[in-house]
């Protein structure tokens, strides 16, 4: 593997990352709102959020290229604030990766959330529990798992994305160039060796996550004692 | 230890529905019986602020401060965690995946009295929970969770306590330890309570007034002894009518409605409420369906 490489790989371990870290506090008031509200456009919402399980993530990519160009509204309005272009950018890539990973860390959330129930918080509120403390103090620490299984697919889902990158991003070198991108050039150049060696280990790492999160899911949940 | 309690309005849904007007003096514990489904715990729900659905007006005194917690066109004025009314629930309602301790934690860090001294190992000495103190709330059993989710009422310090169905799940012996202590709890702390239960029994201890309710109203409110009539308090009445119809009995409460005819009306008046009345009754009366058990039972629990 040459520094090119490592340097993909870096990247995509810093994009993962950064998608997580910013998806967790965006996806927790909507997890929550999907399991409390009982507003008719709850269905709706329910139905975009899972859109990128089904789509396929050239479509995404391509609406996205479509409106965040430095030519669309959008795009424009962001470059004249950043002086940057979404597309074919780091930020343009995580912006994608949010929008792509929306349903891996909001759907377990969501199931977290559901597991705490309304007369769990009716007995917090007769306590003196605001709706806030309520959320601090009962949901939160009940949604551990949640919070750790949507992190965990999360991570995973953007260390393996292809489609969305390489319609928004392309391949940049140290911009957008990502572990996939990189695999694709391998094998296009015929570099069998290279690809193997990053397909490999993308493979142990897709594994070993999904196999933390069934065993965070299969383990009793740890006694809060006060 | 005085304050006032009034409630006044309707709620209705699904299969719950309760139309009331209750003024209640809080000086001394109030009773609230009746049958399964009779709105009682709807009751308890909607003083606590926990009936999004009710309709109506709850004003309270307490301790001399006047309060206006819901209105009749705004709703909810006062949203629960700033009422201070402290629910032990029938099922506990305990924090899963915490221990007994953390749960009384819970409460005691949200006490309105933060920083009164309370006596906490006395507490769970007397409600017997001592013992289960680093226990997972999931491994007690139904009488240990309600002890445990009495005591985490109390520690929160209510203004206002009610309770529903609170010793239900437990057995005579710890029953009349809790019976004590609550008493006791109350002559110290000067909070007014309000108690659901089943059992008439257990009413008359507990509280000396009383409210019963049938299908969603009051039927009948006044001293625990006279309304609930289980002791041997009360007087024998005695009258003869020329005929009657028995219209509905309820096991559980002891209820009866007779409707006689217009011409004994007179001899009505010879009843007070809390006597005692033997009823006659032909194998041809008409409009008897149910059973006569006439006796509060304390056998049956509140399902909802």
């Amino acid at each position: 593997m040459t520094a090119a490489d490592f340097q993909a790989v870096w990247l995509t371990a810093l994009l993962a990352g950064t998608t997580t870290l910013l998806l967790m506090p965006l996806a927790t008031p909507l997890a929550w709102w999907l399991v409390r509200s009982s507003s008719p456009a709850r269905s709706v919402v329910e139905a975009v959020v899972a859109l990128p399980l089904v789509l396929p993530p050239t479509v995404l990519g391509f609406y996205l290229l479509v409106i965040l160009n430095p030519t669309a509204p959008v795009g424009a309005f962001w470059v004249s604030i950043t002086g940057q272009s979404l597309t074919f950018s780091f930020s343009g890539l995580v912006l994608a990766s949010i929008l792509y990973s929306l349903p891996f860390m909001v759907q377990p959330l969501a199931t977290a959330f559901r597991s705490v129930s309304q007369e769990t918080l009716e007995a917090a509120a007769t306590l003196g529990a605001s709706p806030r403390d309520q959320l601090i103090s009962v949901v939160l620490p009940a949604a551990k798992r949640g919070f750790l299984t949507g992190s965990v697919l999360t991570f995973a889902h953007t260390v393996g994305e292809f489609g969305v990158v390489l319609m928004m991003g392309g391949n940049i070198p140290g911009e957008t160039r990502v572990l996939s991108i990189a695999i694709y050039e391998h094998v296009e150049t015929l570099n069998y060796d290279a690809a193997h060696a990053m397909a490999l280990g993308l493979l142990v790492f897709s594994f070993v996550s999904l196999w933390a999160v069934y065993r965070v899911a299969s383990q009793r949940v740890e006694v809060i004692r006060g | 230890m005085s304050g006032r309690l009034l409630v006044e309005g309707k709620l209705a849904r699904g299969g719950v529905s309760i139309d009331l007007s209750v003024d209640l003096d809080l000086s001394d514990p109030v009773g609230i019986f009746g049958p399964t489904g009779a709105g009682k715990t709807t009751l308890l729900k909607t003083i606590a602020g926990l009936e999004r659905d009710f309709s109506g007006r709850v004003e309270v005194t307490l301790q001399g401060q006047h309060e206006t917690w819901s209105v009749p066109a705004r709703g909810e004025l006062v949203p629960v965690h700033r009422r201070g009314v402290g629910v032990v629930f029938q099922e506990g309602r305990l924090f899963s995946g915490r221990t007994v301790q953390a749960n009384l934690d819970y409460a005691i860090r949200r006490a309105r009295g933060v920083g009164r001294a309370q006596d906490v190992s006395n507490m769970v000495g007397a409600l017997d929970i001592a013992s289960l103190l680093q226990r997972p709330v999931e491994s007690l059993s139904g009488g240990e969770r309600q002890r445990v989710a009495i005591a985490r009422t109390l520690l929160s310090q209510p203004r206002l306590l009610l309770l529903d169905e609170p010793l239900a799940a437990n057995d005579n012996a710890h029953r009349n330890g809790l019976i004590d202590y609550l008493i006791e709890w109350r002559e110290q702390h000067g909070t007014p309570v309000i108690c659901v239960s089943h059992s008439g029994e257990e009413l008359e201890r507990i509280a000396s007034q009383c409210l019963v309710m049938a299908q969603g109203q009051i039927v009948a409110q006044g001293k625990t002894v006279d309304v609930i009539a289980t002791g041997g308090d009360s007087q024998t009445a005695e009258a003869a009518f020329s005929g009657a119809t028995v219209l509905s009995a309820d096991a559980v409460t002891g209820v009866l409605s007779v409707q006689v005819n217009p011409g004994d009306a007179d001899n009505l008046k010879q009843i007070k409420i809390g006597d005692q009345l033997t009823l006659g009754v032909s194998e041809s009366a008409s409009g008897l369906s149910a059973p006569l058990q006439p006796k509060p039972g304390e056998d049956e629990r509140e399902s909802d």
